[in-house]
């Protein structure tokens, strides 16, 4: 008895009491989060969710949405609601309930409340004015679907890792991206949204500019003219030849010459109309022509090798030659 | 105490003392933990890239064109406090710079090179290159002899009575009449070589690298005056160098052509001002775009490799051969402005609905100085008498005027209604005038063409679109839409006698569109849509001809059928594996006839693509994923051509006997792209980053050109022909095939990432990279000229068969340089095999 009592009662062991205290309490303070870590509030989802959890959230003090400087700034109940169920598990309840709002891939929130949440602040920007209507949007595309937001660094924002995102949905475009003739994309010198605005446009095919040839003038200004003597079909819509995205034929046309040429032109004295001179793969020429009194010789030459029609008539895109009616100066 | 009460009293003193500590250093830990994990990172990557083989393509836009040791890096820099922030980043092409106070300023500016290489085999004997004169070295024959083929001979009945043994004009190169046919004519002898290039002429070309190199600089401003208002300015100004080929006509009456090292010194100044409204429901932008483009070289002039001073000859058959110039010059991309204002408002009308309207007003200019119509060559270096160019420039205008009212609404939370109107319009305003020039004086031609003017071209869309997508059920909805497209063309100035310039001056085009999608179960859902379009061209004029012999079938604007099937299905039987395919399927049929007969259709008659993409990811935990993907494109078009003349009775004459005079190819592009890649992270502690990605794409384009022929000739005696009388009448035997075109690639990819210190990771990586590719554009022609006109020279997939190489490349020393041909360029179709190892270390701190 007496040792029992040294036991519970003896200075040692009750220090021993408090140093286990202690540390429990330090362990304690390693896990339980009571002071807010990025956004006002977040306090009460931080203590569960760090770094470790499945969706790391500290990350987003590295974005704008972290700056608390900024008074717009949301909390994490601004995007994912008060989630009262969420914070607090009612009794009787196997699993933990969602948020009110989610925004994972298979979130059972639906597309346009998520959406909302984002628009709430952002539809004021002026690139989202368009996004109501837009192919994207009536497609039930998400932002969430595009956009990473507890992340430092948002992949569909960088030019080099834009494209992977894109490609998650446009497949086609993918395989493009690996054809003889493309644009940069895959070396990361261009973005899809170098053309494309993804929230909406007054563009075709949520294009950045009204029109095709516009957008492609951002780059290619070269070819607005106007021309002197214009090609009608390049001033009219750059996809009647090219294609933008992969080609297996050079400089992204949709087809080779001459046979491209030749869904318009059809006469080009004998010989070009007729497709002669085009050669077969053991070299004689697939058509062979004989003409009375033609001159023989430029079209083996001139219509399948090299630079083909525009070996010629370089200037495709309009020519402002006096004596360029024939688009070859 | 005893000693041992004192030491345990100790021990447990310690005890608290150390749990406090630790309390506190865990406390403390905790928040260096979270500062960070909050903070953004810095870092400093430095490396090297080596690479075993040169290869413009491999370096197409990635710079490591070259075999070598390249220097590589990386920076980003991430600083300021409260709301204030700054960003630097840069890398080998360039830096960005982002300075601001959130939500009130913020100032970006950056310059980024990016390069283009073009080929690294062409070869030139032009001097001067970069430069706008282009001449040639002192050894070249500077008065070749103009080669050209009588048509007098008529020692042979076969074809018609068309082939005959006639060979080239003494002292010009080999001339096949007839390459194909087994009789007598096949071989027509050389009678002299002076065509031929000479050894000092072959030893003048010289290795020429194709490439441009774009230099960007970035400035942007805004300022969010107040909650509701923000003004914004953004400034992209880029510099385009470097050298491209480029094709000229030069030479005799049938066109020669020369590629050219065409110098690129362009500027473009692009400015963009914003200014926005927001407030309450409703919204306002008001812009300004502006775009003045410049070229800096404002025209090329070149010698002609087949300048010959010979005076005009006229041949027993009337055909003129004139002397060729001894220069040719051409006009180059025109400096232009375009300035355009626009307006967008919206407003939120409650309920869901929605009202945005749009308005802009381009202006685009063009006021280049015309250069003289006349070639730069001593004999027609002054414009003659009868050319008449009537204006100094064009005093180019385009007006450009867009508007759209876009309306959405969702009254009911399953419906959403979509209406919208646009009108599109393209006002060419130009002058119009009348220009009796050559076609291409360049050829010696000197009369003038058949049609002077040059046509304004102008255009007027006007497209609406209705739209209902409604959820029905849970899970499934169904969207109708139907739009129209009106298209009015025509061309402003033109001259009240004049015929229109377009084929059709009005189209309409009307598309219905129905999608059904289904997202019942919680690991199903897929999509699934039909669009049909109807474009009907209400006057379709066939031969419009403004040019001489130039009969136009502009398919963009004839009737058109299109059908549209697209599919989308998406699996994930667990969270770990997920399954897509989609599937789309385009077909378009030109329904219209194009011929001048009226019955028959020319041009792109019906186009048809399909594209399947599987793709399934699988993560195996959460460290580690796998992915996979194919796709499979196939793409034809089938296009019709006319064989034979124009003239009705020449077209009936051949159909009376055979099966007519059109010939037809199906132009296919067939690519089969799949990938695998596999994903590792954190793996020995966190530690080790892995991947690993193989590439593969299968790009073939098989050209099947078949002819309509009463000689179904392929080999062995000519057969007799039936006795016609046709006038100008093209002949023809069918030989299948057309040389395939492809391009494969596969691409081994391998990197690894090791964090060997807490701010120190070590990047290593390895690419492997196969290509192969043919092009009967780069046979025998350009590498060494044609080896005659009409022969067919031995063409493989590899380039020439001549074994010679000059300067190290495929030009061979028996090239030979006749009249009507290509000037050799020895550009090459892209093959290559490289392997190009990396290792960086990057400083994060």
């Amino acid at each position: 008895m007496k040792r029992s009592a040294n036991f519970w009662f003896s200075p040692t062991v009750a220090l021993r009491c408090v140093a286990l205290v202690a540390v429990l309490l330090g362990g304690a303070a390693g896990q339980a989060q009571t002071k807010d870590l990025v956004l006002k509030g977040d306090a009460k989802c931080t203590k569960c969710h760090d770094e470790n959890d499945n969706a790391p959230v500290l990350a987003i003090a590295k974005t704008k949405h972290g700056v608390q400087a900024d008074g717009r700034t949301p909390t994490c109940t601004s995007c994912h609601g008060d989630s009262p169920t969420h914070v607090n598990k009612p009794d009787g309840v196997k699993d933990r309930p969602a948020p009110d709002r989610t925004f994972s891939k298979n979130s059972k929130t639906a597309v346009q409340d998520r959406n909302q949440a984002c628009l709430s602040c952002h539809e004021k920007d002026s690139s989202r004015h368009q996004w109501a209507g837009s192919t994207h949007e009536t497609n039930d595309v998400a932002c969430s679907n595009c956009h990473q937001v507890h992340t430092g660094h948002d992949k569909v924002r960088a030019k080099a890792t834009q494209a992977e995102v894109c490609y998650t949905c446009h497949k086609t475009q993918r395989a493009d991206s690996h054809k003889l003739s493309s644009h940069p994309l895959a070396a990361g010198k261009m973005a899809c949204s170098d053309c494309h605005a993804p929230h909406g446009s007054t563009g075709p095919k949520l294009l950045v500019k009204n029109s095709i040839n516009e957008t492609c003038y951002t780059c290619h200004a070269e070819k607005r003219g106007p021309f002197l003597w214009e090609h009608f079909p390049a001033t009219d819509d750059c996809t009647n030849c090219h294609v933008t995205h992969g080609s297996n034929s050079p400089s992204l046309l949709k087809t080779r010459a001459p046979f491209l040429c030749q869904e318009c032109h059809q006469d080009h004295g004998a010989g070009l109309k007729d497709g002669s001179g085009v050669i077969n793969s053991t070299g004689t020429p697939a058509i062979n022509v004989v003409t009375p009194g033609a001159t023989y010789g430029k079209f083996l030459s001139v219509q399948a090798n090299g630079r083909k029609c525009v070996g010629c008539h370089v200037m495709v895109h309009g020519s402002n030659h006096p004596a360029g009616a024939g688009l070859t100066r | 105490m005893s000693k041992k009460q004192l030491f345990f009293v100790r021990a447990s003193v310690r005890a608290v003392q150390l749990a406090v500590l630790s309390m506190s250093a865990l406390t403390l830990a905790h928040a260096q933990d979270a500062a960070e994990l909050t903070k953004p990172v810095n870092s400093i990557e430095v490396g090297v890239v080596v690479t075993d083989k040169d290869s413009f393509k491999f370096g197409e836009y990635n710079d490591l064109q070259k075999k070598g040791a390249h220097v590589v890096g990386n920076i980003e820099l991430n600083g300021g406090d409260g709301a204030t922030r700054y960003k630097l980043t840069g890398d080998a092409h360039g830096f960005g710079a982002e300075y601001g106070s959130q939500g009130l300023f913020k100032v970006t500016f950056g310059y980024d090179e990016m390069h283009k290489y073009r080929s690294d085999s062409y070869m030139t004997p032009y001097l001067g290159v970069g430069t706008d004169n282009l001449t040639l070295p002192a050894s070249w024959e500077t008065n070749r002899k103009a080669c050209a083929i009588s048509s007098t001979s008529s020692g042979n009945t076969n074809f018609g009575g068309a082939s005959n043994a006639t060979a080239g004009t003494a002292g010009c190169g080999n001339y096949y009449v007839n390459a194909n046919a087994t009789t007598g004519n096949k071989t027509a002898a050389p009678v002299g070589n002076a065509g031929a290039l000479t050894d000092a002429e072959l030893a003048a070309f010289a290795l020429t690298p194709l490439q441009t190199k774009r230099a960007t600089t970035n400035l942007g401003v805004s300022f969010n005056i107040s909650p509701q208002w923000k003004i914004s300015a953004r400034n992209r100004y880029e510099e385009k160098d470097g050298t491209q080929a480029i094709g000229q006509a030069i030479g005799g009456a049938a066109a020669n052509s020369v590629v050219l090292p065409n110098p690129i010194k362009y500027k473009t100044n692009q400015l963009e001002l914003k200014l926005n409204f927001a407030a309450g429901p409703g919204f306002a932008e008001l812009g300004y775009y502006g775009s003045i483009f410049e070229d800096q070289i404002k025209s090329l002039t070149y010698q002609n490799p087949w300048f010959s001073s010979a005076t005009p000859s006229v041949s027993s058959s009337g055909a003129v051969t004139y002397p060729y110039p001894d220069a040719g010059r051409f006009a180059t991309a025109p400096g232009n402005e375009f300035h355009q204002w626009y307006l967008t408002a919206g407003y939120n009308f409650g309920n869901n609905t929605k009202l945005v309207a749009n308005a802009s007003h381009g202006r685009n200019t063009q006021t280049e100085t015309y250069l003289p119509a006349g070639t730069v060559s001593a004999a027609t270096g002054t414009t003659p008498t009868t050319w008449v160019v009537p204006r100094t420039n064009l005093g180019g205008e385009v007006i450009t005027t867009d508007y759209s009212l876009k309306l959405t609404s969702r009254p009911i939370r399953s419906l959403n209604l979509l209406a919208s109107y646009k009108e599109s319009k393209r006002d060419n305003n130009s002058s119009v005038a009348s220009y009796t020039t050559p076609f291409n004086p360049q050829d010696g031609q000197i009369a003038v063409t058949n049609f002077p003017y040059n046509l304004a071209y102008s255009r007027d869309l006007k497209q609406g679109n209705v739209e209902a997508d409604w959820s029905f059920s849970r899970g499934q909805a169904v969207k109708l839409a139907y739009e129209t497209l009106d298209v009015n063309r025509w061309c402003n100035g033109m001259p009240a006698s004049a015929a229109s310039c377009v084929n059709a001056s009005d189209a309409s085009e009307k598309s219905t569109r129905v999608e059904y999608r289904n997202a019942m179960w919680e690991t199903v859902n897929g999509r699934i849509s039909y669009v049909n379009s109807e474009r009907t061209a209400s006057t379709y004029v066939s031969n419009v001809s403004y040019y001489a012999g130039d009969l136009l079938t502009r398919f963009n604007m004839t009737d058109r059928a299109r059908d549209k099937v697209r599919a989308a299905l998406n699996w994930a039987p667990t969270e770990t594996l997920d399954f897509s395919v989609t599937y789309e399927d385009t077909k378009d049929s030109y329904t219209l006839g194009r011929n001048p007969t009226g019955n028959l259709l020319l041009g792109l008659e019906s186009m048809h693509s399909t594209a399947w993409n599987l793709d399934a990811t699988l993560r195996l935990s959460e460290k580690v994923s796998l992915n996979a993907f194919y796709s499979d494109e196939d793409m034809s078009s089938l296009l019709r051509g006319d064989g034979a003349s124009n003239t009705t009775a020449d077209t009936n004459a051949l159909n009376a006997v055979a099966g007519g005079a059109y010939w037809s190819v199906d132009m296919r592009d067939k690519v089969k792209t799949w990938g695998l890649n596999l994903r590792a992270t954190e793996l020995m502690g966190g530690k080790l980053d892995l991947s690993a990605g193989y590439l593969s794409s299968r790009g073939t384009s098989p050209y099947a050109v078949t002819a309509a022929s009463y000689l179904a000739y392929s080999s062995g005696a000519l057969p007799t022909l039936p006795a016609q009388t046709l006038t100008n009448t093209l002949i023809r035997n069918a030989v299948p095939g057309f040389p395939d075109t492809y391009a494969n690639s596969d691409a081994i990819n391998l990197t690894a990432k090791y964090v060997y210190t807490k701010n120190t990771t070590i990047k290593l990586s390895f690419l492997h990279q196969k290509y192969s590719s043919a092009d009967p554009a780069f046979y025998n022609g350009l590498q060494a000229g044609a080896v005659n006109a009409q022969a067919a020279p031995s063409l493989s997939t590899s380039g020439v068969s001549a074994t010679t190489k000059v300067n190290g490349t495929l030009l061979p020393a028996n090239s030979v340089f006749p009249y009507s041909t290509l000037f050799p360029s020895n550009e090459q179709a892209p093959n290559y095999t490289v392997n190009a190892i990396g290792l960086g270390f990057v400083y994060s701190f």
